[in-house]
């Protein structure tokens, strides 16, 4: 993924003046900013979810233009919440909605998420109402539901923000997972142990630019 | 505080005897009538001429006579004017009522669709009516209100020996103008008074098709409740109406009421 | 009028399956039944629209759908009158006095209900629902099922609004339905003609059905508000 300019501005104010910037496969990078720096509109901007000015804006080599991504474009990236929401039916349901979404069928689609369950850790929450699990079990839901799609791009935003002890733990060791196993990532995050994590590059974004740390 | 309270005890107090005196019951006068004398027009031409000459206030609640009727024996009006005599008389003897006085007649007769499907244009007998628009299944709207009307169609279906219940027949349960509305709008058979159907024709493109038998006959009486039974009945404006809509200016108004330049109210015969 | 004898033989109605009672209650579902089917679906695709998408007079139909869920019933029905008359312009549909004219009156009385009931939940649903199922690859179509399902019970309470509405209303069944024993007399005219009648058995046992049913739909409100408040 990569873009020559991408610019952002909330009532005249420019909030993102961004120049080349390149994620290339399998690489994670760690953004680092402070709040209201604009990490996390970058990030809804790349997922499609929020309108921005972009520039020169491809996709594993193939020309975009923003906010009419084709099908298998947005099959390709997955944006994972701050707070992941999760939709008021069961565990298994979150995770195999992106299946069901590009058309896998029953068996194959149970089969997936059976293993996206077991790899997150949650498979005692099977049986447990989304709205009643903790904020560390919302987001290993939430990153199994993101990981079991095999996206070529994560887009994490602030993924243990607001966890502490052994829930932002399991979170950072499903995220060590996911860049060894060679995903590609952009991780907005505060989390000093997430920014150290080994084979992820750091950029910080202060005053709308974006510079390697 | 302690002479504030004691005025406000004088006022409610004054008020208390106050109140019966008030002339509630003297200006205003309850009466029950059917919808076909609503309908026809009959009423706004005799109660606002009853009104100038007693200086009563004069309050219609409209129904069927089944509903009037009861509403008289309730004792929730002063007096009440139908079309079923045997119900009026009923209402006499059972003590609620007065005294019942015959104030006008015409006759029912049987209107429909100017194709006339049933095929009864200018027949004269009621019950070969019924029986001919029963055997070509023709849409017929009953009032099904329990009004005098209604009573009129259940006698000739007894008088026809036959059971009112076929596809075609409707029961409709709504007053007179609107089931002849309903009969334009769907082309059907109704029974109707001569005079609403006078004032409706134009509107539904019905057709009187057939009248003229002596069980068609269709009087109106008029009874004034009891005030022995019901103390706070209105018992003066009530003698005062019925005395009134028996007087030779009532008649005359009644007899003189057209509509089309047709009349369709007759004075009652002094047999009767 | 005895009102305890006349209660006592509503009740006797009632246990007794009084067939012409039991018509009655019948034809009442029916109509409402038939009418909310028909207006669910596209006041539901309205109010998604209008809480979603923004589009030209978006604005004036929002506020239109406010207005209308005041509108008189009986103005519903007069219009629907003159359109079915035999000089109107259905006129040759002959649907005046009909179960089909009950159920176009009270699908457009229940329709706003419906819309602004939807409006409604969409506008207070989580966006986050909508954006987690963009991202997870969903269509837009998907997307905006996943999104009503969600808030599916305030959707739903919606429904129970407008059958709330339409099961007693009177005008409009009175005027296009006619009160036709049997085929469109339903439980508010019955009630509204046992009255006039003077036979108030019938109108009470039609009452203390009616009284149930709304009684069901505020029980029914009260749990999917529970229900809704669990998020």
């Amino acid at each position: 993924m990569s873009f020559r300019h991408l610019r952002k501005s909330f009532g005249g104010r420019k909030l993102l003046d961004l120049g080349p910037f390149a994620v290339g496969a399998g690489e994670a990078y760690v953004i680092t900013g402070d709040n209201g720096s604009g990490k996390t509109t970058l990030l809804r901007i790349l997922a499609g979810l929020e309108p921005g000015e972009i520039a020169g804006f491809e996709f594993r080599g193939v020309p975009l233009i923003h906010g009419r991504l084709p099908e298998d474009v947005r099959h390709d990236i997955v944006y994972v919440h701050q707070h992941p929401y999760l939709f008021h039916s069961t565990v298994a349901h979150n995770i195999g909605y992106g299946l069901a979404a590009r058309g896998i069928a029953g068996v194959e689609r149970r089969r997936l998420a059976a293993q996206a369950i077991a790899w997150a850790g949650v498979d005692h929450l099977r049986g447990v109402p989304p709205a009643k699990l903790s904020g560390g079990e919302k987001q290993r839901v939430a990153l199994a539901r993101a990981k079991v799609l095999k996206p070529h791009l994560f887009l994490l935003d602030e993924p243990t923000a607001n966890l502490d002890g052994e829930a932002r733990a399991q979170a950072i060791a499903l995220i060590r997972q996911l860049v060894q196993d060679n995903g590609s990532l952009l991780i907005a995050c505060h989390d000093r142990e997430l920014i150290e994590l080994p084979g992820t590059r750091r950029f910080h974004l202060e005053n709308g630019k974006l510079d390697e740390a | 505080m302690r002479s504030k309270l004691a005025s406000f005890c004088r006022i409610v107090a004054a008020l208390g005897l106050a109140l019966p005196a008030l002339p509630l019951a003297a200006a205003e006068f309850k009466l029950a009538a059917t919808h076909t004398l609503e309908d026809s027009g009959l009423l706004a031409t005799l109660i606002p001429a009853f009104e100038a000459a007693s200086g009563v206030k004069v309050r219609l609640a409209i129904g069927g006579t089944g509903q009037v009727i009861r509403l008289a024996a309730n004792g929730d009006v002063d007096a009440v004017m139908s079309h079923v005599k045997a119900q009026e008389e009923q209402l006499v003897a059972s003590g609620a009522g007065l005294k019942r006085h015959a104030v006008a007649f015409n006759d029912f007769l049987i209107a429909g669709p100017p194709q006339d499907p049933a095929r009864i244009r200018g027949l004269q007998d009621a019950v070969e009516v019924m029986r001919r628009i029963r055997a070509a299944k023709a849409r017929f709207i009953s009032r099904g209100d329990a009004s005098g009307t209604h009573v009129k169609e259940r006698e000739l279906w007894r008088a026809a020996g036959l059971e009112p219940r076929w596809a075609g027949y409707m029961s409709a349960g709504v007053g007179m103008g609107r089931v002849l509305m309903m009969a334009g709008e769907m082309q059907a058979y109704t029974l109707s008074d001569r005079a609403t159907f006078a004032a409706f024709r134009a509107r539904t493109g019905l057709e009187l098709l057939a009248a003229g038998d002596a069980r068609l006959y269709n009087e109106y009486g008029v009874v004034a409740v009891n005030p022995a039974r019901f103390p706070g009945i209105n018992a003066d404006a009530a003698a005062r109406f019925v005395s009134w809509l028996t007087s030779a200016e009532a008649q005359r108004l009644i007899a003189g009421f057209r509509i089309g330049g047709q009349q369709v109210f007759f004075a009652p015969a002094k047999a009767r | 009028m005895d009102i305890l004898a006349s209660t006592r033989q509503a009740f006797a109605l009632l246990f007794s399956g009084d067939a012409e009672l039991w018509t009655i209650i019948w034809i009442s579902l029916r109509v409402s039944l038939t009418a909310l089917a028909l207006a669910t679906p596209p006041a539901v695709i309205l109010g998604y629209a209008l809480a979603q998408k923004r589009f030209f007079g978006r604005r004036i139909l929002v506020v239109l759908i406010q207005g209308l869920l005041s509108f008189p019933t009986v103005v519903v029905g007069l219009i629907l009158y003159i359109l079915l008359t035999r000089q109107g312009p259905l006129g040759s549909w002959q649907l005046l006095f009909t179960q089909e004219a009950m159920i176009m009156g009270q699908a457009v009385i229940a329709f706003p209900v419906l819309a602004a009931f939807a409006l409604a939940a969409v506008q207070g649903a989580d966006p986050r629902a909508h954006e987690t199922a963009v991202s997870l690859g969903a269509s837009p179509l998907r997307a905006a099922l996943t999104t009503l399902l969600e808030v599916r019970f305030a959707v739903v309470a919606g429904v129970f609004n407008g059958f709330g509405r339409v099961i007693s209303e009177v005008g409009c069944a009175m005027m296009v339905g006619g009160n036709i024993a049997g085929v469109t007399r339903n439980i508010p005219t019955a009630i509204a003609l046992e009255t006039s009648k003077g036979d108030f058995a019938q109108g009470i046992a039609l009452g203390v059905v009616l009284m149930l049913f709304a009684l069901g739909i505020s029980i029914t409100l009260g749990l999917l508000q529970g229900r809704g408040g669990l998020k």
